[in-house]
């Protein structure tokens, strides 16, 4: 009974009955994996997505940071005006007259007079309590890399000049697309009906300013236009993945839009 | 035996599924658990973001609740639930220290600040504030409403102190030396721009400026530390002398009285002192100013003339009676319109009085004292009969006193084409601070293009006089805001 039993076990399978399983085992296998295979690119688009925003929300909650604690110390902290290095003169640095403590108008899509602030260069200028004392931070847009660079602030130099200075600068964040070409726009356009209103580049940054009748944007302040008045700064971040959709092969684009208020004084 | 063999092929087979199962099963569950841990991650990067800036507004929150209650016009001010919180004057001395708490649910607003300590605090002032000098007060943005509560902003703490010169780190004057001795003050009187002061004797165009502080702490650990210097904002009012009467036509008589004078020299009266303020006798204003908005000087020579003792009217260093029309009006005090703006602020803020007679009385008034002046407003006329009051009072209509009255802060008499201001009976009281006197409405109601006619009769004797004073000038008007004159972030 005992050697019956063993001789039945060392039976095993027919080859039909393998052939029929490992088929089976093949199509259950190529479904799982080409499932897997698209769920791997739409990830691989996804993860390139979140990182894309990511670094946009990294840059923009600094960006929102720095104009919130713009303008400190204002002037009203000495009784005695001391050099001006130990105060802030206003929240944001500015070009051309800084020096000669003369205002530039701000404008926008290439109007005012101001080099910056403009709609994709700004310069805050305050002391964040990093014990470097006032500083200039500045952001600017070359190209698709907004960049971001930190400087003591110094006597007898304007804040362009002093960020321009090599090693400065340092790129923050990329693939920033806000002032893409016309021809990108079209495209972008295309998978993103709702972006570039007008068919134009975005602005990165915005400006509004203290008026006697409220808040309003800077190139719409009339005489209230000045860097020093400046109260908001209204910041939209453009960002496009570093590579294609994998499924698609179009480009994956992220807006964030964000606010700096700020709350100091600006005397 | 044939039909047992068979039996057992079959659980073998099933065996064959069960492992072609499993397998598939860990391949997708390996490939689920690591997309998952990816995307936590990721997930996790986003959360620390919206921490920090949660963490952000909460702090932001906390120092304006505190900003917020310190306004004695505020509902939850917070001297209406701790006496004192806030000393008289608003002046807090070096080393007292006032803490909002706001404990989450769970925690103890008894140990608070030792679940959360304030190190900042030494790390400003060299030490802990004592703790008798320490006082805390529950924040009130957690409110219970129809039996749910909803918490408010998840700030832990919030601290109100005196400034200093190194508590904030800030060489006020210029100095090269942090000073931490004294208070710093706001002076808004500063030229060529309103600054903080540091100063033994502060101007009395200042106010002690605050130092708020909140720390904000999110169930994630997130912290934050933002700090607000903050300083009180008045209406600012100066006056160009101790009396002063400002219309076309001025009808005046003088006090015959001998112990009654009106002196622009700051401070030579004999009010309670204001604390925290020393009137500067260097700075002497005319007795009388007026106007003369029609030219010449047809106001000042009847002044002049209808005052009975002219060598009582000292001031400004001018011969007596010192009484000039070339006083010079603070912008809110020169017209019709601005005067009426001036009096809807101050009503907006202001005990409102409308005397059902026409005429209020001593008794209408809101209790009001030395160490808690009132800003009341008469719509209508007022007399007093032997009352002494204390802060800002604005007359519309006719202002008359009797008996042993007098002010202590400022007089507006601001009214409507009758107004005259009418001393009558002896008394032994005065006026320390500035009384102004106008007509800015006909006696319909209507607003005038200039200033109306004016009178000021004190011909039956009216006390012992009017008496510039500084201190009882700032100290009379109410604080309408804490201004931020500075914010950042500490950590």
């Amino acid at each position: 009974m005992k050697l019956a039993h063993k001789q039945k076990n060392q039976r095993g399978f027919t080859l039909v009955e393998l052939m029929v399983s490992v088929a089976i085992f093949i199509v259950i296998s190529g479904a799982i994996f080409g499932l897997l295979g698209n769920s791997q690119k739409t990830f691989r688009t996804e993860t390139q997505l979140l990182s894309s925003f990511q670094e946009a929300r990294l840059g923009m909650d600094q960006i929102v940071r720095d104009a919130s604690d713009a303008g400190y110390p204002p002037k009203n902290h000495f009784s005695v005006t001391p050099a001006v290095t130990k105060f802030a003169v206003g929240p944001l640095g500015w070009q051309p007259g800084y020096l000669a403590a003369a205002p530039c108008l701000i404008g926008t899509a290439g109007g005012g007079t101001c080099v910056t602030p403009g709609d994709f260069d700004v310069i805050f200028e305050g002391d964040n309590n990093d014990g470097a004392g006032v500083q200039w931070i500045r952001y600017q847009l070359v190209g698709t890399t907004l960049f971001r660079g930190t400087v003591a602030k110094a006597a007898g130099t304007d804040p362009v000049t002093a960020t321009n200075a090599a090693g400065v600068m340092l790129p923050y964040v990329t693939n920033v697309m806000n002032n893409a070409s016309a021809a990108q726009i079209t495209q972008f356009r295309a998978a993103y009906p709702g972006m570039y209103p007008g068919n134009v580049a975005q602005p990165i940054f915005q400006f509004t300013c203290d008026t006697a009748a409220g808040t309003v944007l800077c190139q719409n302040a009339g005489a209230s236009n000045s860097p020093s008045n400046v109260r908001d700064v209204e910041i939209t971040l453009i960002v496009m993945t570093t590579q294609t959709d994998a499924q698609t092969g179009k480009v994956r684009l992220v807006e964030l839009n964000g606010r700096g208020h700020r709350i100091n004084p600006n005397q | 035996m044939k039909p047992n063999l068979i039996k057992r092929r079959k659980p073998s087979e099933s065996g064959v599924a069960l492992l072609i199962a499993i397998f598939v099963l860990m391949l997708i569950s390996v490939v689920a658990i690591s997309m998952i841990v990816a995307s936590g991650g990721e997930s996790a990067l986003a959360g620390n973001y919206r921490s920090s800036a949660s963490a952000y507004l909460a702090g932001a929150a906390g120092l304006e609740e505190a900003r917020g209650r310190m306004l004695s016009s505020n509902s939850d001010y917070f001297n209406n639930t701790v006496a004192n919180f806030i000393p008289a004057g608003g002046l807090l001395a070096l080393g007292q220290v006032r803490y909002i708490l706001n404990p989450a649910p769970g925690e103890s607003l008894a140990t608070l600040l030792a679940t959360y300590p304030d190190t900042q605090y030494a790390t400003e002032f060299g030490a802990a504030p004592v703790a008798a000098n320490v006082q805390t007060i529950a924040s009130v943005s957690t409110v219970v409403s129809g039996g749910t509560t909803y918490y408010g902003p998840l700030f832990k703490w919030v601290r109100i102190n005196a400034a200093t010169e190194r508590s904030i780190g800030t060489d006020v004057n210029n100095d090269t030396v942090l000073d931490t001795a004294l208070p710093l003050y706001y002076d808004s009187g500063h030229l060529p721009l309103p600054s903080l002061v540091v100063s033994a004797v502060p101007p009395a165009t200042s106010k002690q400026a605050y130092e708020i502080t909140a720390l904000a702490v999110l169930p994630n650990g997130s912290q934050k530390m933002v700090q607000y210097v903050a300083a009180p904002i008045t209406f600012n009012l100066s006056f160009p002398s101790a009396l002063t009467l400002s219309g076309k036509n001025i009808a005046f008589s003088g006090a015959n009285s001998n112990v009654y004078f009106a002196d622009g020299t700051d401070g030579d009266g004999n009010p309670p002192a204001v604390p925290g303020c020393t009137p500067n006798p260097s700075t002497s204003l005319p007795a009388i100013g007026v106007t003369e908005p029609l030219g010449g000087t047809g106001n000042q020579a009847s002044v002049i003339a209808g005052l009975p003792r002219p060598d009582h009217y000292t001031g400004a260093g001018l011969p007596t009676p010192s009484v000039s029309d070339t006083i010079t009006l603070s912008p809110a005090l020169q017209t019709p319109s601005s005067l009426n703006a001036l009096v809807q602020s101050i009503s907006q803020i202001a005990t409102v009085i409308t005397p059902s007679t026409g005429t209020a009385s001593s008794s209408d008034l809101p209790a009001n004292s030395a160490s808690n002046p009132a800003t009341i407003v008469v719509d209508g006329n007022l007399n007093l009969s032997s009352y002494v009051g204390y802060g800002l009072l604005v007359v519309t209509g006719n202002f008359s006193y009797n008996g042993n009255s007098g002010w202590k802060g400022i007089v507006l008499v601001v009214g409507d084409g009758t107004t005259t201001f009418t001393g009558l009976g002896g008394g032994n009281e005065e006026f320390d601070g500035a009384i102004f006197v106008a007509s800015i409405k006909d006696t319909s109601g209507n607003l005038l293009s200039q200033l109306g006619n004016v009178g000021f009769n004190i011909s039956g004797g009216g006390g012992n006089g009017v008496y510039y004073n500084s201190c009882w000038i700032n100290r009379a008007q109410p604080t309408l805001t804490y201004t931020v004159l500075s914010f950042r972030e500490l950590h």
